[in-house]
């Protein structure tokens, strides 16, 4: 029972961590049709920059803030020299010039960081762990964490939902000539949501610093997994993209917890070990799989 | 004495070695209702997407109330008080009517806006749009689902946030195309209704439709500017009727 409850808590602090990347790659398709692989990278670049000013001044907060407004700025930037240049050009030449800023940034950081993976430290005030109930003890960062992604989700929604400025990008989204022709700037639009797509993917990174290795690389695993759930989800369907950022958390999080359970009941132990772990890696992908038999346009698309 | 709403100069435009727009001048006069007719093909869909900023000129002027707009985006116009409606219905299928109307008037009023806010507390949008949609008989299907509306009704809409807009110069790409006799009637009479609000430039293929609307009309036949003046007087020039319909007489 602790164990299928801490196991929860993390596939639900795994499913919104993800949510943050999937959104800014999921609005930023919706909204300009883009496909950016070089959004896991922002993830990386978010990470990298909050333990660098951490180690640097000494503070966690310090740094996640740099953290978030660098990846604001650096989406700002790459909207501005790169990626505005692609909107008009074929998937195919987004997903080159896009590959080819993954490289660019993982060079750049490789360089930066020396190669050797980074271990960022758990701000002041959020170690260890709390206990929920007799015997139930949960960490205390990660509790932090999927409050603040639920904060961060709800305020997204918020903003989409209820604002003028998420009318604009839902309108933008929907028909981009006719919002000019009422008098808005639809670059500018996009050059918003990219940076704020961007900025969401890093504050994904900085707030995962502490819960894993800080490498290059880390961005592609991340990115892979946000375009499952994009996908699963419908593209540009943020809706989609939340409720399968938490079915891909679960899924990923239970299975890898349960599958060697359920398998010790039918296999040898040593069959088990060599067998679970890929088994488990592999359900993401069935889950895809079924959702895109089932509904080939995703869960919540139109 | 001011400036016509709008004022277009020797406009020239050519794609590739065909001259689309060959000097065209034209004047929008205040509170008038003005149409451009010519034979398909005349260019009169070049010379409304250079006036409305689509496409820019190789040479000539557009002015918006005094001020030369020549070089100016068309998100830019817009703000400066050019709107158009278009040829194929284009409002928001997912919002509401009262969203399409209010994010017209955000389009207007969006530099002095807060833009965190949430859009229906808005209570002065809100009234604005209202009162577009009231112009055009929209107002009691304000919270209905775009979607669900007639096709009448999206050209309806479509005219609401044009004037949600509050435009100085309206420029109208055949408002009745694709409705029906009777609402094409109540078209006729809501964009007639118009010319008190805003200039109008008027394409329009229905000769019925040019007549009971227009003050004056305009004949663009093979990029150029052929004749200007009264509906009767331009029927009897015979220079129009030749280029225009030939020998036979349509009108």
């Amino acid at each position: 029972m602790v164990f299928f409850l801490e196991q929860l808590l993390n596939g639900l602090n795994y499913g919104l961590l993800l949510f943050l990347i999937a959104a800014g790659l999921s609005l930023v398709f919706g909204v300009m049709h883009l496909i950016n692989l070089a959004h896991g990278s922002l993830f990386m670049v978010g990470a990298f920059v909050t333990v660098g000013v951490a180690g640097w001044s000494g503070s966690f907060w310090l740094g996640a803030l740099v953290g978030v407004v660098a990846t604001f700025l650096a989406g700002l930037l790459i909207e501005r020299l790169i990626v505005r240049s692609l909107y008009a050009r074929s998937h195919l030449d987004q997903v080159l010039a896009t590959f080819g800023l993954i490289l660019f940034f993982n060079e750049l950081l490789r360089w930066l960081s020396g190669g050797t993976p980074l271990f960022s430290p758990t701000p002041d005030g959020f170690g260890g762990a709390i206990e929920f109930f007799d015997g139930f003890f949960y960490s205390r960062y990660r509790l932090a964490v999927t409050v603040a992604s639920l904060v961060v989700a709800a305020g997204l929604w918020f903003v989409l939902a209820k604002t003028r400025a998420g009318m604009l990008v839902r309108a933008s989204a929907s028909d981009p000539e006719m919002v000019r022709h009422i008098g808005f700037d639809v670059r500018l639009v996009g050059a918003m949501v990219f940076a704020a797509g961007a900025a969401l993917a890093g504050l994904a990174g900085v707030m995962s610093g502490p819960l894993v290795s800080v490498e290059v690389g880390m961005g592609e695993q991340v990115l892979i997994i946000a375009f499952v759930i994009v996908v699963v989800g419908g593209m540009g369907s943020i809706q989609g993209t939340f409720w399968a950022s938490l079915a891909i958390g679960l899924v990923d999080t239970l299975g890898r917890a349960y599958t060697p359970v359920l398998m010790g009941g039918f296999f040898e132990p040593r069959t088990v070990a060599s067998v679970a772990p890929s088994l488990s890696a592999v359900l993401i992908y069935v889950l895809m799989a079924a959702v895109l038999i089932a509904r080939p346009q995703g869960l919540f698309a139109r | 004495m001011t400036e016509a709403p709008l004022v277009v100069r020797d406009l020239s435009k050519s794609f590739g070695g065909l001259n689309v727009t060959r000097s065209v001048s034209l004047d929008l006069k205040p509170g008038e209702i003005h149409a451009l007719i010519g034979p398909n093909g005349a260019g009169k869909s070049t010379l409304i997407n250079l006036i409305a900023g689509e496409l820019r000129p190789d040479s000539g002027a557009i002015r918006l109330n005094g001020v030369d707009v020549t070089g100016l985006h068309s998100e830019q116009r817009v703000r400066s008080g050019l709107a158009r409606s278009f040829q194929v219905s284009s409002v928001l299928k997912d919002f509401t009517v009262l969203e399409n109307a209010l994010l017209a008037v955000v389009g207007r009023r969006q530099p002095a806006l807060n833009w965190w806010r949430s859009t229906l507390s808005d209570t002065q949008g809100v009234e604005e749009a209202m009162a577009a949609l009231e112009k055009v008989g929209l107002a009691r299907r304000a919270n209905a689902k775009v979607a669900t509306l007639s096709y009448g009704e999206r050209r309806h809409l479509e005219l609401a946030m044009a004037l949600a807009l509050k435009p100085k110069v309206l420029l109208l790409d055949e408002p009745m195309a694709g409705v029906g006799t009777e609402e094409g009637h109540e078209l006729t009479e809501l964009v007639s209704n118009l010319r008190t609000d805003c200039a109008i430039l008027l394409v329009e293929h229905d000769m019925d439709v040019v007549f009971a609307l227009a003050d004056r009309v305009s004949v663009l036949v093979e990029g150029r500017m052929i004749a200007t003046g009264a509906p009767a007087e331009v029927r009897e020039m015979e220079s129009v009727q030749h280029a225009y319909f030939g020998t036979e007489d349509v009108w």
